[in-house]
């Protein structure tokens, strides 16, 4: 498992400050959600984690990381299959061990397609398959149930359901609601700063 | 009426369509006038701005050389060269196409020349006669005697090192540019899992071994004939070094419009481009003198040469030491300049 200490983080575009002065700590296990209007810099904090954009202040990481991003990040001109098998290979991750994901998750019927032709629901499901490869001590996911038909979204729930106190959860989500049963701990994010909601 | 508001009104979204589209606007342009402008140069029986060199052998006064000179002018551009060397020297690094020595010179009527051409450069060789009979006119009674350099190509074998050239253009400015495009949505993971750079460079390495591989099924088709083509290790440096150069001139410009599909439309425009003024297809020295200067400030041009020279002509690659490094500044810059562009991608905005 992992831990997470971000302390003081500070985020501008533009000149534009989007996170401004964010704590937070996710202990082993943690389960946290974050949720808040649109824009209030959720999937820019994610991003800062994961390494994606630069910042200021202090991210500290204890283990692993998976992520699973609001935008699809396989190629669209692969495979499924070869998508995968590329992800694996870079993350040194077995591939019977992801094709055993992809049928959790209910996408080893679309494995022969393209990445481009398959639905937003199984874009989303594949997306989260990637944050799940390689083992990760902590998952960022940025709205992992959007998109998700009432099935697949159970499914997920159950597979989160299934590693929670596991792994290290970070989920930034519009549905907080929907995630209740799991998160230890949920916090609001409004106009970059971030407050715990008790 | 109306029939004719409406059409005007397509009319008018028609221009603004093609307005907002300004590769294909260039290439609409730039195509007539190019071949207009090389047309004209065509008019007489030799391009009127066919590289020259004049050597004089015996004692000529300065009356006669600006004699020889002026009448050399009416049929070509020519340049005074010191000594054959120099002059032969010129022929191989195609700065001349043609070499007239004058060994001796009374009057016009009574000197005795030597034309020197280049005959793997068959569009030249050519146009030899012509240049012969022209000489034999303006010159009366005159000894003229004409010597082919190096071994003689066939058209086919002159566009032979165009054609790989081109095909290099391809990979860089086509598979790389495409590839790299598709990839926009993934750089995120690549990102978190790999490295950009890895991805790029592996996409590089990729982009020279395609055109190695065309240039060996281009080689093996040709075996396949009595004919061999001369593959030598200088000629594959330039299809190396040309290919990497191309490779990232089309990662710069996928770098630089941040990965927008509609940059394939500008590299399309800038490929036609390097094929017709590099010289690939149509030797340079037949422009007229303005696109001449053109050419020569393109990379690509020198990479013709050189893929020419050093597949059928007997020359040292020292004699290109400038050429090669022409084009290898040229890639040290383009590779500097995608470090620059990839450097905004640390700042991936979500």
């Amino acid at each position: 498992m992992g831990t997470l200490i971000v302390e003081n983080l500070w985020k501008a575009y533009s000149g534009r400050a989007v996170i401004k002065g964010v704590n937070l700590r996710l202990e082993d296990g943690d389960f946290v959600c974050i949720y808040g209007p649109n824009g209030s810099g959720k999937s820019t904090l994610l991003h800062a984690i994961a390494g994606l954009t630069e910042y200021s202040g202090r991210i500290e990481v204890r283990g692993k990381i998976g992520v699973a991003l609001q935008a699809p990040t396989m190629h669209p001109r692969l495979l499924l299959r070869e998508n995968i098998e590329l992800f694996s290979s870079l993350l040194g991750f077995r591939m019977d061990e992801a094709l055993r994901l992809c049928k959790t998750l209910g996408l080893d019927g679309h494995l022969g397609k393209r990445f481009s032709e398959l639905s937003h629901g199984n874009k989303k499901k594949a997306e989260i398959l990637l944050a799940l490869l390689g083992e990760p001590d902590i998952i960022l996911m940025d709205e992992p149930l959007v998109s998700l038909d009432y099935v697949s979204r159970e499914a997920l729930l159950g597979l989160l359901r299934g590693m929670k106190g596991k792994k290290t959860f970070l989920v930034v989500t519009h549905f907080p609601e929907l995630l209740r049963d799991l998160c230890d701990r949920t916090f609001k994010m409004e106009d970059g700063k971030l407050s715990e909601i008790t | 009426m109306t029939r004719f508001k409406k059409a005007r009104a397509l009319l008018i979204k028609e221009i603004r369509l093609l307005l907002k589209r300004p590769a294909v606007l260039f290439l609409l342009i730039f195509v007539p006038i190019f071949f207009g402008l090389v047309f004209a140069s065509y008019e007489s029986a030799i391009p009127r701005d066919t590289p020259v060199a004049i050597v004089l052998k015996g004692n000529v006064s300065r009356e006669e050389v600006k004699e020889i000179l002026s009448i050399a002018r009416t049929f070509s551009s020519p340049t005074l060269v010191p000594g054959m060397k120099e002059a032969i020297d010129g022929l191989q690094r195609e700065n001349y196409y043609v070499i007239i020595e004058i060994q001796n010179y009374t009057d016009l009527a009574h000197g005795s020349y030597t034309v020197y051409y280049d005959d793997s450069m068959t569009p030249v060789a050519s146009i030899s006669e012509n240049l012969l009979e022209i000489l034999r006119i303006r010159f009366g009674g005159a000894r003229i005697r004409s010597v082919p350099l190096n071994r003689h190509a066939s058209l086919p074998e002159f566009f032979f090192p165009g054609v790989l050239l081109i095909m290099a253009i391809i990979i860089g400015m086509e598979v790389v540019p495409d590839n790299t495009i598709e990839d926009a949505p993934v750089l995120p993971r690549l990102k978190m899992v790999s490295s950009i750079w890895t991805n790029f460079s592996v996409r590089l390495l990729m982009a020279i071994g395609l055109a190695f591989f065309q240039a060996l099924l281009a080689f093996l088709s040709y075996r396949l004939t009595p004919n061999s083509p001369n593959f030598t290790l200088a000629a594959l440096f330039v299809l190396f070094i040309t290919t990497l150069y191309l490779a990232l001139l089309g990662l710069a410009f996928v770098l630089a419009f941040r990965f927008e599909r509609y940059s394939k439309g500008y590299l399309q425009v800038t490929a036609g481009f390097l094929v017709f003024m590099s010289g690939m297809l149509y030797p340079v020295g037949f422009f007229p003198k303005s696109l001449q200067y053109l050419a020569h400030l393109l990379p690509t041009y020198y990479s013709t040469v050189m893929m020419r020279a050093f597949m059928y002509r007997s020359v040292h690659p020292s004699l290109f030491s400038d050429y090669l490094a022409v084009i290898t500044l040229w890639t040290i810059g383009l590779f500097l300049l995608d470090l620059l562009l990839a450097g905004r991608l640390k700042e991936w905005a979500p």
